[in-house]
């Protein structure tokens, strides 16, 4: 059948009016049948997350043990949230009581979310949770996961749905301060591959490789002291009086089936 | 009505799998474009004009949950489903294996270039790069997840397929 005979058809037609209250049925319901699809989407995007992490383990495990890797893994972990919650006791005891660090942090109200999908492109670098503004999720909010490493920020939210940057995405920005003396303060921005710059670093700030990096609190809807990252090379240019800090981010929102949102109202 | 529900219903199922599976997967099975290439063996292969429906609401779907990393999703969706319709007729009309990815990889070279000229034209006004050594590499795998994809479902057409075509 040619498709001008096909389009213009009886059969056709009959095709056109079903088409247009299902469609139009989808769109009325369009919050809900999101959050019915994340029932198939949730144990899909679990499969894909749980691959991706044995592969991520065969590829990186090298001489040892994939299960001696996720060891040592939970040990850097564990000892960058003692150190940076040191870092921050000690600030506290210093002057500011109110300073909000992981003591406070575990007060804070958080929304559990399913990963249901990913972006495609060459940067797969946005996801999809099932729970939206009826949950009290809004644009700007911290995502999180494990330790309180933060991952992303809600990009946008419908009903029942949001989306989600992680920091790697190039048109990511997040207010940081390096764990050293001075707390320098300064933006992170994604657009480098997995990794992180820190840019416009006054060259007299004294900062070092293997430095960490925690949220400033200076972002809106994003509390301080969210482990980000390490400072993984520094790059000094002569021309200009500051230096950029090459930040590697401690979680990879790949390997992470769920998170935890912070809630703004919360902070 | 039928033909309908079964459309919206493979379309559910085929995203569902691709945004949530496939994407899930390391670099670089996530390339793998599954929506597009059964797209285009429905259409080609099944002669099913509608198939390229798919294309386009997927387009939509990307832009509307901002899942892509380029913008305007729909408009090089829309673009790449009317190459398809298009080649599908009057360049690969060959209903064979080699027809069938003919248009698929010329689909996903119109759809890249496309992209590649909206990320051009939003970068006028936006400092945001994306890397398009990066993007090459992408649609290169693109092409062959693909092919692996049409070698796994193009047998498969003649029997489970046109069980699910004699549905609509």
């Amino acid at each position: 059948m040619s498709k001008r005979s096909l389009l213009s058809s009886r059969s056709a037609r009959r095709l056109y009016l079903p088409a247009g209250v299902v469609l139009l049925l989808i769109i009325l319901f369009f919050g809900r049948t999101v959050d019915v699809l994340s029932v198939i989407q949730r144990p899909l995007s679990a499969l894909g997350t749980s691959i991706y992490e044995d592969v991520f383990y065969f590829l990186t495990a090298g001489s040892i043990l994939p299960s001696e890797l996720e060891v040592l893994i939970g040990q850097r972990d564990a000892y960058m949230v003692d150190q940076t919650e040191l870092e921050l006791l000690r600030d506290e005891n210093n002057a500011l009581m109110e300073l909000l660090g992981f003591l406070e942090r575990a007060n804070y109200s958080t929304v559990s979310a399913n990963i249901t999908g990913r972006s495609i492109g060459p940067d797969s670098n946005r996801f999809l949770i099932d729970r939206g503004e009826e949950d009290g999720i809004h644009e700007g909010q911290a995502v999180v996961v494990g330790e309180g490493f933060i991952i992303g920020k809600v990009l946008s939210t419908g009903p029942y749905t949001s989306t989600v940057t992680v920091l790697s995405d190039p048109d990511m920005a997040l207010a940081v301060s390096i764990l050293n003396e001075t707390r320098t303060i300064g933006i992170v921005e994604g657009g480098m591959g997995n990794l992180l710059t820190m840019s416009f670093v006054p060259e007299e700030e004294r900062i070092e490789v293997n430095d960490i990096v925690v949220t400033s609190g200076l972002d809106e809807s994003v509390p301080s002291g969210l482990l980000v990252g390490v400072i993984n090379a520094i790059v000094v240019d002569d021309q200009t009086p500051f230096q950029e800090a090459v930040v590697e981010p401690v979680a990879d929102a790949h390997r992470y089936s769920q998170v935890l949102v912070i809630l703004t109202d919360t902070l | 009505m039928t033909r309908i529900l079964w459309f919206i219903l493979l379309f559910i199922l085929l995203t569902s799998l691709e945004l949530a599976f496939i994407s899930s997967l390391p670099f670089p099975f996530s390339a793998a474009p599954l929506v597009i290439t059964l797209s285009i063996l429905r259409l080609q292969a099944q002669n099913d004009p509608y198939a390229i429906g798919w294309i386009i609401l997927y387009g939509i779907l990307l832009d509307l949950f901002r899942l892509h990393t380029l913008p305007f999703a729909t408009l090089a969706y829309a673009i790449a489903a009317v190459a398809a319709l298009i080649m599908s007729r009057l360049l690969f009309s060959n209903r064979s294996f080699y027809g069938v990815l003919g248009t698929t990889v010329s689909v996903l070279i119109v759809l890249s270039v496309t992209e590649i000229l909206t990320l051009f034209a939003t970068q006028l006004t936006d400092t945001s790069i994306i890397s398009l050594e990066d993007y090459f590499s992408f649609t290169f795998w693109r092409m062959i997840g693909a092919t692996v994809l049409l070698l796994f479902f193009f047998p498969l057409q003649r029997s489970f397929v046109s069980r699910i075509h004699s549905l609509f």
